[in-house]
């Protein structure tokens, strides 16, 4: 069943690459809060109240709910629909993706480390190179939010491969972090993007005082 | 020989039953599962006309391309019924086989001296040589899993140490689109398409009729043949008993053909320059797939 869950996170991961619409975007990132909540279900072996709560807090509320919801919001907003013309092409986004799950392995492999999963560290690799990846290739700033979320999950799946000696506080604190990113960039594509001409990353370089 | 027989079985109404299944998607009777068999027997019967400009290859190669896959065909299990032909690396030969096929197929475009053949063939040596890494890449996972060393070894799935019912899944996900690449169907080419611009594999055989026109379409059937028996040879187990493995085998060529046959209904095609994507992103699932082979034997 765990096999299940990492190759749809995968696959999720790869189809997120690929896509052109950010309505998919929103799509898979919902998937992954849902598949991120039943790997950490399988991985630990016992449970607290607390943590039962913590992880579904963080996953299915934070992931699956809340940020989707945010992000449709600054989809509806903005009017935006496809990522730039000007981005990369899904050709070399998609062979990028390749060499990323190629360099994901031999990190996972160069950090051998006793008290890891390497499998969650693969994935927590490759998740970590598809949000850069999203966040090189995209123009628009959403798709850099994406990015930055899937950064997110990346850390989420690394705490999950280090187990115990990854404190819950450290990814709560992330978690925050990857929040008010999240939170900025709604307030500048919805409230100041239309003045600064645009939803490209670019645009934020002309912000002065 | 029963793999030979079922798959040869399997081929005369697969591409019936995908036309049947789109026609019932859409609302129509549409024509009976053997149809595409019937059209076949009368262009058998036809002559073939050539073009001036058309040399030997033309006259000789549809037959060629036939041939190879048959000799494919040949290597194929169909749920635990072994090959005919069966030895160390036999999977090498059978990708090759089917490449084979398609240079035969692609020069016979070129010997039309059509503009629009070419085209065409370029296209379909395009999306081939990129579907192929998807093709060894999945069959090197698969030899991990098993430890076999040949088709009829390393399809045995179900007896692999870690078999997980998500491995045949994926396995069949991977098979079905390389079959649609292979096949230039939906989503990456449309075979009902009547602009040759937009055309791939239909476009390189205008220029063909009667005898060499059946060539090509007996091993358009055939190809989806294959494909489905080494799909359903990942996901039957092999230890069941022969009449319910041959039950299976056809219940998932059906399934086969109505997954393609209502992808295709309800499916658009892609724009020609998202095709290369997709066949990549088939290749990128396939390498995920190896990898997590890899950590389930703990070889990584």
């Amino acid at each position: 069943m765990v096999i299940l869950l990492y190759i749809l996170f995968g696959i999720s991961l790869v189809y997120i690459a690929a896509t052109e619409k950010f309505s998919n975007y929103i799509r898979v990132y919902t998937l992954q809060g849902f598949l991120l909540f039943g790997m950490a279900l399988a991985e630990r072996e016992s449970f607290s109240y607390v943590n039962l709560a913590l992880i579904l807090a963080e996953t299915i509320i934070f992931k699956s709910v809340i940020v989707p919801w945010l992000l449709r919001r600054i989809l509806q907003g903005t009017g935006i629909r496809n990522v730039h013309k000007r981005s990369l092409a899904g050709n070399y986004t998609v062979m990028i993706m390749i060499l990323a799950l190629g360099i994901s392995l031999l990190l996972a492999r160069m950090l051998a480390i006793h008290t890891a999963d390497s499998t969650f560290l693969v994935i927590a690799f490759f998740t970590l190179f598809t949000g850069l990846v999203l966040i090189s290739a995209r123009k628009l700033i959403f798709g850099h939010l994406v990015g930055f979320l899937i950064i997110e999950n990346s850390v989420f799946l690394f705490s999950i491969a280090i187990g115990k000696e990854f404190p819950l506080l450290v990814n709560a604190g992330i978690l925050l972090d990857i929040f008010i990113a999240v939170l900025i960039m709604s307030i500048f594509m919805t409230r100041i993007g239309h003045r600064t001409g645009g939803f490209e990353a670019e645009s934020l370089t002309k912000l002065t005082d | 020989m029963t793999a030979l027989g079922l798959i040869l079985l399997t081929s005369l109404f697969i591409a019936g039953f995908i036309v049947r299944i789109k026609s019932v998607a859409s609302g129509r009777k549409g024509p009976g599962v053997l149809q595409p068999v019937k059209n076949v027997w009368v262009l058998l019967r036809k002559g073939s006309v050539y073009s001036e400009v058309s040399g030997i290859i033309t006259r000789t190669a549809p037959i060629l391309v036939l041939s190879a896959l048959l000799v494919a065909s040949l290597m194929v299990p169909a749920a635990g019924f072994p090959p005919l032909i069966s030895f160390r690396g036999d999977f090498i030969m059978f990708a090759y086989l089917m490449a084979f096929s398609r240079f035969m197929m692609i020069i016979t475009a070129f010997d039309s001296g059509s503009s629009f053949e070419g085209m065409g063939a370029s296209r379909e040596a395009l999306y081939g040589m990129l579907i192929e890494p998807a093709l060894f890449v999945l069959i090197a996972g698969l030899t991990v899993f098993t430890g076999g060393t040949s088709l009829s070894t390393i399809f045995d799935l179900t007896h692999g140490e870690g078999y997980s019912y998500v491995f045949g899944l994926i396995v069949a996900y991977i098979i079905g689109n390389i079959t649609l690449v292979e096949n230039s169907r939906i989503p990456v080419d449309d075979p009902k398409t009547h602009l040759e611009l937009t055309m791939i594999h239909e476009v390189m055989v205008l220029d063909l009729s009667g005898f060499n026109l059946a060539m090509v379409q007996l091993t358009s059937m055939l190809k989806f043949a294959i494909f489905g028996s080494l799909i359903a040879s990942a996901v039957i187990p092999w230890d069941l008993a022969p009449g319910a493995r041959i039950s299976l085998f056809i219940a998932v060529q059906l399934l086969f053909a109505s997954a393609i046959g209502l992808t295709e209904s309800f499916r658009s095609r892609y724009k020609m320059n998202r095709n290369q994507q997709y066949i990549l992103t088939v290749s990128l699932i396939s390498v995920l797939f190896f990898v997590i082979i890899l950590f389930t034997k703990n070889i990584f």
